[in-house]
């Protein structure tokens, strides 16, 4: 069990129908304290003030897509250590292993299940901590 | 398989155009409508009020179905009335009715627009 | 026989949507086993039929959407689509509450909400195949 908590998203979602499901999914049942960005530029200006313990980004986004914005974050030293879950209907091996290799800590498709959401979630976060204390 | 395809198209298109048909029926009846609601100011008039009432039930459901059937300047404009209509009725009739009748024209103007444009 | 479609119910008061969807489910593998134009026979319709999954107009006549979920707690097997505007955020979280699976907007493109509903349908049913294993 991770001794880390997980509390605040930073939600980056283009698509304003899946913000209001996502946003209400994670703040109902997972209890979880969510800033909305619509964009991944907006998620880069957001991500070091909101300092979230966990960012659930789209892949396909206008601008600035999901894949480049956590490149940026993996520029910097604070920002690289929060961990990533990807939310994409993109998710052919071949892709999920373009994701693996870049770092991500998980993918969850889309639609997403509102139900399933939060476990999912959960799940990735406790398979990452738990791979950063074995690292160690 | 193609034949599945070209059956649910098929469906589609007979699905439009009867919703075209259905729009006609609807100018016509909300032209009669409008009358009746502009007619008079007098709320005792109970023409008056079911005239409201039931231009608030189709316009609700041009409002769910015009964008569906990919008419969505169509289903902006009926949604803006609705809402007016909604605050109109809910206010027991006393807010700004000129704005409604000038939407009216709007939408009226619309259907016609979508029937045409078909 | 066995009859391997799975089958869907519409409600929907509008009937040229009401007829679209059908056609929508149909196009995608679905029987439909009944249509309701207003709360009270959507109701019933879920309690006797108990289909696959249920495509439901948030607002009708006699009972809401949601008025019918909470009589019929259905949403464990009944997958069930919310057709809804989106726009009221506390109706999203009682539906959400209720274990409605998705919501769908009706200005939603009829490509794009095929795809929806599908995905809506697979997750569901997936989740319940692992839960019955």
């Amino acid at each position: 069990m991770s001794d880390h908590i997980l509390k605040t998203v930073l939600y980056v979602e283009d698509d304003k129908d899946i913000q209001t499901i996502g946003k209400i999914t994670l703040e109902s049942f997972g209890n979880f304290n969510v800033v909305m960005c619509n964009s991944g530029k907006e998620a880069l200006e957001k991500i070091k003030e909101v300092n979230p313990d966990l960012v659930l980004m789209d892949v396909m986004m206008p601008e600035m897509d999901g894949i480049t914005a956590m490149l940026e974050f993996k520029k910097d030293t604070e920002l690289s250590k929060i961990p990533v879950i990807f939310m994409t209907a993109k998710a052919q091996v071949h892709e999920v292993e373009k994701y693996n290799k870049i770092g991500v800590a998980g993918v969850i498709i889309k639609p997403f299940d509102p139900v399933q959401l939060c476990p999912q979630i959960n799940e990735i976060w406790e398979k990452f901590y738990a791979k950063s204390t074995v690292r160690v | 398989m193609l034949n599945l395809q070209s059956e649910f198209e098929e469906k589609l298109n007979t699905a439009k155009t009867n919703y075209l048909k259905s729009l006609n029926e609807k100018h016509t009846l909300l032209g009669i409508l409008k009358d009746l609601m502009f007619k008079t100011d007098d709320l005792k008039d109970e023409n008056l009020i079911n005239a409201f009432q039931e231009a608030y039930g189709y316009i609700h459901k041009l409002s769910g179905s015009s964008a569906m059937f990919g008419f969505s300047e169509l289903g902006q404009t009926s949604n803006k009335l609705e809402l007016l209509l909604k605050e109109f009725i809910g206010s027991n009739y006393s807010s700004d009715k000129k704005i409604i009748c000038e939407n009216f024209e709007i939408l009226l103007n619309e259907i016609e627009k979508a029937i045409k444009k078909d | 026989m066995i009859n391997l479609k799975p089958r869907a119910l519409v409600v929907e008061d509008e009937e040229h949507i009401k007829d679209l969807l059908s056609y929508i489910l149909e196009s995608i593998g679905f029987e439909i086993t009944g249509t309701a134009d207003n709360g009270q026979t959507a109701l019933e319709l879920l309690q006797s039929q108990k289909p696959d999954l249920a495509v439901m107009d948030i607002n009708m006549p006699y009972l809401s959407g949601t008025e019918v979920l909470k009589r019929c707690n259905c949403a464990e097997e009944t997958c069930i689509i919310m057709l809804t505007a989106l726009t009221d955020e506390d109706t999203v979280k009682e539906c959400l509450a209720l274990g409605v699976s998705y919501f769908i907007r009706k200005d939603t493109p009829v490509p794009k909400m095929i795809e929806l509903i599908k995905k809506t349908w697979e997750n569901f049913y997936n989740q319940k195949t692992e839960t019955i294993s």
